[in-house]
Formats: C-alpha cells, structure tokens, sequence
C-alpha cells in the first residue's frame, strides 16, 4: 500500500511539470490537454514577442547579479560565523538566516514602503536588493554547511609553515569550497530567477521578470504560448537541478534547505 | 567548530602576523576582521530586511512619513473586527490544515521509503518528489490548469458530477490545497527523513525480538521515535501554507483571498496600508512563532538520538 | 522426538543447525553449517569479519531465512517463524536500547508484548535490575547512561523475559579495554545464574575463549571446528584454525619423513631439522606450513660454535617479552618478563615439543592463512 503512495507520490510531484512540457508542443490553440498534433510554433511566438523578451533580459540579469552578490557576501559572512565563534556571532547567523522563516510577502511590502518613502523606481538595483535578502540565507547555509566539512588542520600546517591569514585563505580554504561556493551561485541564481512572491511588491510596468510576466498572463486570458513561456522558464530549473546534482548532489542541498 | 578551534585558528594567524617581520604593515585585531567580513551582509539587512518590517510595523500602528495622528491600534482592531478579514483567516486555515494532512499522508511513506536500506529507486524517488523545491511554482502552475481547468477531463467530470464547475477544479479552494500539496510535500518529506535517519534497524529487530508483532514495532517504536519529525513537518509546511501567495492567487480564483493575498490587494491595489499593515505584522509574527516551534522540535530530535552508542 | 540427534553428554541440542546454507548478493555466506548447542551452554562463534557470523545470527533470530537446511530449538523447527514468536532473547552491537523509552520501560518491554500483569512485570524487572547492579536506574533515559551501563540494561531487557536462547552480537566491542575485562565477567556469571542457553558472536578470540565453554571457529561459512578453548589451541583441526588462535609463528618447510601412528613428521626448514605434529599422512617432499604459538619455543643460548639462530630485536609487552629471532626462519618467541635476557645479536638455539607445533600440507593452509604473511614483514 506504502508503494502505491510512493508512486502516487512521485507522478504527482512531477505531474505538472509533464503537462506544460508536452502541452508546450501542442498545435490546439486551448489550455487543454492532452495535445493532438505537435509542433515548436508557441516557442518562436513567445521568443518573438518582445514583452517576454525584455522580461527575460531581466530575469537573467537580475538573477546573474543577486547568485553573485549573494555568494560573495555570504561567503564572507560565513567566513566571520565559522571562524569567530562567539555568542554574538552565532546570533548574527540566526539573524542573517531568518529571512527564511519571515514570509515573502511581508518583506517585499517592506520594501515596497521602502520604495515610496523614498521615492526609488523599480530597477535592477533595487531589485537586486530585495532578492538579496531572500537568497543569502541560502547561500549563507551552504557556504557553512561547506567550511564546516573543511579539516581545519590544513590550514594550521600552512600557516605554521608560514602562510599569512589571507594566502591561507587563497590557498587552502577557497580551493576546497569551490564546489560549495558554486552550489551556492546556482541555488542563488535559480531562487532569484524564480521568485514571485517578493518580486510582485517590487517590480513596474517595463521591469518584470518572466515569473511575474507569466502570472499577470494568468490572472487574466493566458494564450497557448504560455507553455513555452513556462517550459523555458523551466528549462533553468532544470539546469539547475543538473548543476548542482553534480556538484554537490541534490540531496544535500534539499536537506541543508530544511529549516 | 567550537572556541578550541577558533581560538587555534587565532592563534596561527596571531603568530604569523606577529612573526612575519617587517612586511606586515597594519596589525588588525580579529574583531575588526569579523566585522569587515560581516558588514555588507548585516548593512543590507539593516536598511532593507529590518528596515522595511520596521516601517510596516511602525505604519500599522498608525505611525510614519504619511501619517495622520499618533499611535494607535485602530488598525489592528480593524482587522480582528471585520468579518471580511476573518472569512480570509478562515479560509487560509482551512486550506493550510488539509494540505498539512494530505502532505502527511503522501509525506510520510515517501519519507519511510527513502530511508529504508533495500530501496531500489531511492535516488531517483528523492529527486523526482524534493524536486518542486527547486522547479520553479510558476512554470508549472499551467500544467493543474490545463490538467484541472476548463476543458479538461477533471473538468468534464466535474460537471458531470456536481453540474455546475465548468472550470473544473480551478479557482476551487480544493486546486489551491493541491497546488499547495504539490509545493510543500518536500518539505514534509525532509523533515521526517531526517528523524527516520536516525532510527536504527536494530531497534526494530530488538523490538521483534522481544516479541513485538510488526503492528507493535510500528506503533510503540518507529511511530515515537518519528514524531518529532513528523510534528516539524506538520509545523513547517503549516507555516509556509498560511504565508503562500503565488498559488493561492494564481489557482485559487474565489478562493484566492487567503491572508497573503488579502495583504497584497490591500496595499497594491486598493492601497489601504492601514489593514494591510497591520495583518501583515499579525502573519509575519504567527509564521516566525510557528518555524521557531518546529526548529525547536527539530533539535529536541537530534537530542534524543545524540547519546546513541555508535558501532 | 523424529529427527532429534543427541550430544556427547547424551541430552538432545537445545539449539540445532543442520545443513544450514544460506547465499546474499552471489555470495555464499552459509555453506551447509552443522551446529548442536547443549542447553545451559555458552558457545562462542568466532570468526573474522565476512566469515558469516551476523548472518548465522540473523537467521537463528529469524530476520533471515536459510536457503536450505534446518534451524531448531528444542527439537522444534523454526524455520518460517516469525521473530517475535521465536522467544530468542538479543542484544546487537550498540545496544539497540529504546531511546523514548525509560531503563525501566526498556528492560519491561518484552513482558509488555507479553501481556504480563503490571505487579508481575514490575517485580520481576525490580529483581532484573538489581542482579545487573542497576537498581535505582529505573527512570534514567538511555542517553544518561554510559556505554557500560547500557550494555547492561539491553541485557537486563533480553534475560527478563527467560528467553528459551540468548544471542549476543559483539557484546564487548563498544566497551574500552578496561571496561571489557569487568563486563565480561559480570555477563559470564549472570548467564551462568540464569542458565540461559546463550551464543556469542564475536571476533575478538580473548573475549571468546573468557566467556563461552566452547567456541565454533568460523570461516567463509564453514564452522572450521569446534571445540573447547584447549582443544582449539591444542589441537587445531586445520590450517586456519591454526593461524587464528592466537597469533603463531608460520613457518614453511618440506616433509622428510611420517610416523603415522605417532603422527610426528620431521621436516626440513632451511637445513635444519625438526620434529613438528601433522594429522594428515603426507609423502616424503610434501611442502608443509607449520604452526609454532611463541609461548610454545624455547629458546637458550647457542653452543660454542654459533647458533642457527640469532636475535634481531626484543620488546617488552607488559605480559611477557617477545623476542624476534631470525634464522633458517623468522620467528617470535615469549618469555616472561624476567626470565634470562638475550643480547641483540646473541646466537641462540631455538627448540619446541614435537606436539606443540602443527603441521599441514601447504596447499590447504596457504589461501585462508595468507594475512600471516604480513605479520612477518620486519624481516
């Protein structure tokens, strides 16, 4: 009975991905499903269309920026965290983490007010920011859970073999958390180029992302391109998962994402 | 990574700044290091993070840059007050408690497969049910709505059946509970794998010994042993069902207005901060108490398991 | 009772192995095993690790069917029956204590499946405890007690129930060597006061030869033999067995000459000549591999003229000296702390008692002792 479950399980985790997939390639101008012919016609269309264009630009933009800025300061704050152990330092991690278990919406209203309070536009600077804060936490649990698997030992030989702090750093510690490191730029890059619940607080007319593009097309009469739309949206997900299969295995990135 | 250690590590780097000779130039303390390294990651938090809940905080109270008179709790009495307000509240626990049970149902045999030693498809059953935490919500909202929507089979039978949905499931509270299924059942499932990690196949096989029937093994040994995970997960997926926004908006359709939703048309299109504010403080503080319980329960676990005998 | 075979001493086994073969992943563990336990016994399975002995443990526990052969208890067949009705008291590696559960509510769980009445159950764990020295334990948590401690409540819960066998699994393995010496008493003397029919699996020969009466020696899922401490050590049944207990000299030589009737072979190591103890009838040029514990030579000073043999190098062991010695043949030798000294360098003379040393035909010796060759590699 507990296989049954296990198999409804999985069907059912990857049920709606399947379906925009193959309705992507459906010539019937409905949502329905299943299709009766196939064809790539939805992908030109959507790929002409400059609207979903632009969005993407930004999407990509947007995500490639925040998984860098991300990881970078989240490295270093791991550095900090791991390194100095202090009551006060492991408070900061709990703050540094929270945004985590604070709902998306609240902080993207706050931002928002930030916004109107000071009169900012929507734009990749200010977006970037906001996506900042949702990804760093993240980054900032891969990055320890990487430095915690690190045998300190090597980095006292070097230094008693005469290595300052930062060559030690450059060295020994950032050669072994490549793979954590670029774990943490596509999990980044992936959460960004996803999210809609902060972003809808933060974006304007001329800078959404694909996300939310495809969200307004919902509310109101989406066209059958929306399962292309969707599926190259998928297409970085699953690029995604790939990556970072290989680099660290998926699982572990699943169970550092508990909370 | 305990004060040993750091303090090894500060140790090192003391004694070789201190020994390098002349070319070392500027002798920084370890705090100034700390803080250095520290400083972008917290100046961030500080002006957006705490400084945008700080302003709805402060706007819910009737205070900030646009308002009219001083403090006051109107707003919250507003929100506790209208009907409205508590239909929302009504609906999102509803439609936060069943997605919590189906998460369990579906959760917790996943969760007993992946853990158990002769699983033949582990991997690939890992993969393919954690793998929502990563595929974006958004590209695969379409695939309910071609499933369930108008001019789906779903919705053919449901006319069918109830005679009136000619949009099937869509806009139902029901297609927002299994969108919301779909998206949170990993996190059930993470939450009780990792108590099961912890249980020991000689624990059964002792309890067997003793002459525990297969029933009794599970409901007086596996079952305890897995409630911490099990109350995590219940609590976790809880919480990340009252704040859902996305999907309740996007499947929801009369059954959009949860709390989340019920916030953003407020402050976006009807541009009342007022109740909007003020429900957002009530939903951020509800759903952080809530995780906090979980973490708490989830450390408790590791507790329980720590003191085991390793072989 | 049909099918019931008897023991030396004349009573039926209390426990019963017959034919039992069992094959996991291509491998055969289990090669038709043949075993009889008397009732009381304490019998040790010894073996290195892959010799079988967790699977013959698991089979008589009932996670794991045999392939062919037959299991019984009392001259009953278990074969098939579940492991909660077989009534075989355990205790794993690690204990497996309960953690949710209380030291009491641990040692009363197998009463618990029982149905035994609630004054029943607490007395007869009040009295469990004490014989273990865990009286006032009664409502600590597993992770509040000490490896030792622990040992002793799994214990406490496999005996409360007097199951009809007692199977231990490496029951001193967690312990340090210091508390291994106490322990093991202490578990000797409480199965021996409950008169529980009990099998030890373990790899660590001390530990077997202090705890059972006798051991099975275990190998690619065959019993090798089985026998007393002594016998196994006085009269190994072959080469393995041999080159297991204890840790013995190998030597290699080629047969000069047999005697059947004594069975004394004299063979040639490197020239020399010495008289060695060989079971098997084997012709004259026979290579044999021969076994010589270190406590079994003597040693003594070589004769004006220079000895065969010379001393490479001492140590002191606490429990005696072990002097190496290297010649037609490298070999260890044990002395008490204080008896004569030897120089390095010094000649010696080196002899043993023809019966001490033992003696098979090189081809069967020479797969299933191939670790020794490593213990020799200082020379």
């Amino acid at each position: 009975m507990s296989r049954v479950i296990v198999l409804f399980s999985v069907i059912f985790a990857l049920l709606p991905g399947m379906i925009v997939f193959l309705a992507s390639f459906s010539a019937g101008n409905s949502l329905a499903f299943p299709p009766r012919e196939f064809t790539l016609h939805w992908y030109g269309v959507i790929l002409g269309d400059p609207e979903f264009s632009s969005a993407l630009l930004m999407s990509v933009m947007l995500a490639g920026v925040t998984s860098v800025v991300a990881t970078a300061i989240a490295l270093l704050a791991a550095l900090a965290i791991s390194r100095y152990r202090t009551p006060t330092t492991v408070l900061i991690e709990a703050f540094l983490l929270s945004p985590m278990v604070v709902p998306h919406v609240v902080i993207g209203i706050g931002i928002l007010q930030i916004y109107i309070i000071y009169g900012l536009r929507a734009d990749l600077m200010t977006l970037t920011t906001g996506h900042l804060i949702v990804t760093i936490p993240f980054a900032l649990r891969l990055l320890l859970a990487s430095i915690a698997g690190l045998d300190r030992r090597v980095e006292m030989a070097a230094a008693s073999l005469g290595a300052p702090p930062f060559t030690v750093f450059r060295s020994v510690v950032l050669p072994q958390m490549k793979m954590g490191i670029a774990g943490a730029l596509v999990a980044a890059f992936i959460l960004s180029f996803d999210d809609v619940s902060l972003t809808i607080f933060l974006v304007q007319p001329g800078y959404t992302t694909i996300p939310i593009l495809l969200f307004n097309q919902a509310e109101n009469n989406p066209g059958p391109a929306i399962h292309a739309a969707s599926v190259i949206l998928l297409l970085a997900s699953w690029i995604a998962i790939f990556l970072i299969d290989r680099l660290m295995g998926f699982e572990r990135l699943a169970f550092a994402s508990r909370k | 990574m305990s004060g040993a250690a750091a303090s090894g590590n500060e140790a090192a780097r003391a004694t070789s700044a201190g020994a390098r000779p002349s070319g070392h130039r500027v002798r920084m303390t370890p705090w100034l290091i700390v803080f250095g390294l520290l400083a972008p990651a917290l100046l961030l938090y500080a002006t957006v993070y705490l400084g945008g809940m700080a302003i709805i905080g402060l706007a819910s109270f009737g205070l900030g840059p646009d308002a009219e008179s001083g403090a006051t709790l109107a707003n919250y009495r507003e929100v506790f007050a209208s009907a409205h307000i508590q239909a929302v509240v009504l609906r999102t626990l509803r439609v936060s408690a069943i997605t919590v049970i189906a998460c369990l149902v579906l959760g917790f045999p996943v969760a007993r497969y992946i853990t158990s030693p002769d699983a033949r498809w582990r991997s690939f059953v890992v993969m393919a049910v954690l793998s929502p935490l990563m595929v974006s919500a958004i590209g695969r909202v379409f695939g309910w709505i071609a499933l369930f929507g108008p001019g789906s089979w779903v919705a053919a039978q449901t006319m069918h059946f109830f005679g009136t949905r000619a949009t099937g499931l869509l806009y139902t509270e029901a297609g927002v509970v299994i969108g919301l299924t779909n998206i949170l059942l990993p996190f059930m499932v993470l939450s009780i794998a990792a108590s099961r990690a912890n249980l020991d196949e000689s624990l059964l096989k002792a309890a067997a010994s003793l002459g525990a029937t297969p029933s009794a093994v599970f409901w007086q040994v596996e079952l305890p042993l897995n409630l911490p995970g099990i109350l995590g997960g219940v609590l976790i997926v809880f919480s990340l069902s009252i704040t859902n926004f996305a999907t309740a908006a996007l499947l929801g359709g009369s059954g959009r207005d949860v709390v989340a939703y019920e916030i953003y048309s407020n402050i976006l299109t009807y541009h009342q901060p007022g109740t909007g504010t003020a429900l957002a403080i009530l939903l951020l503080v509800c759903s952080v108490a809530i995780m906090m319980l979980a973490i708490w329960v989830g450390r408790r676990a590791d507790a329980m398991q720590a003191a085991r005998v390793e072989t | 009772m049909y099918g019931v075979t008897e023991t030396a001493d004349g009573s039926p086994p209390h426990l019963e192995l017959r034919g039992v073969c069992k094959t996991l992943g291509g491998r055969t563990v289990l090669d038709h095993v043949d075993l009889e336990v008397a009732k009381g016994d304490l019998l040790g399975l010894l073996g290195p690790s892959g010799s079988g002995k967790t699977t013959m443990l698991n089979m008589i526990g009932g996670f794991l069917s045999p392939d062919s052969g037959t299991v019984r208890i009392a001259g009953q067949d278990i074969v098939g029956v579940q492991p909660h009705r077989r009534d075989i008291g355990i205790t794993f590696q690690g204990y497996a204590l309960f953690p949710h559960l209380t030291v009491f509510d641990n040692v009363a769980f197998g009463l618990k499946q029982r149905g035994a009445p609630k004054p029943d159950t607490k007395s007869r764990v009040t009295e469990m405890l004490a014989l273990l020295g865990l009286s006032g334990y009664e409502t600590r948590l597993p992770r509040a007690l000490s490896g030792g401690e622990q040992q002793r409540v799994a214990l406490a819960r496999a005996l409360v129930v007097r199951p009809r066998l007692m199977l231990l699994d490496e029951p001193l393995a967690n312990l340090d060597a210091a508390l291994r010496h106490r322990v093991r008493f202490e578990i000797r003397e409480v199965l021996r006061r409950t008169q529980v029919t009990s099998i030890f699996v373990t790899h660590d020969q001390d530990e077997a030869f202090a705890l059972c009466d006798r051991v099975a020696v275990l190998n690619q899922g065959r019993i090798q033999q089985i026998g007393t401490p002594a016998d196994l050590i006085l009269e190994p049944a072959n080469a393995f067995v041999a080159g297991f207990i204890g840790s013995p000299n190998m030597l290699t030589g080629r047969t000069m000459s047999y005697d059947e009737e004594s069975n004394r072979a004299t063979v040639d190591i490197n020239g020399f000549t010495y008289a060695v103890n060989c079971k098997t009838r084997v012709a004259p040029g026979t290579p044999l591999t021969i076994f010589v514990r270190p406590e079994e030579v003597t040693i003594s000073p070589a004769t004006s003229g220079g000895g065969p043999f010379q001393v490479k190098d001492w140590v002191y062991l606490g429990s005696g000296r072990e002097m190496w010695v290297d010649g037609p043949a490298a070999l260890r030798v044990r002395l008490p702390n204080d008896a004569q000294g030897y120089e390095r360098g010094e000649r010696v003379t080196l002899s043993w008692r023809p019966e001490r040393a033992h003696a098979f035909p090189a081809d069967a010796g020479s797969r299933a002792t191939a670790d020794h060759d490593t213990a020799q590699v200082w020379r």
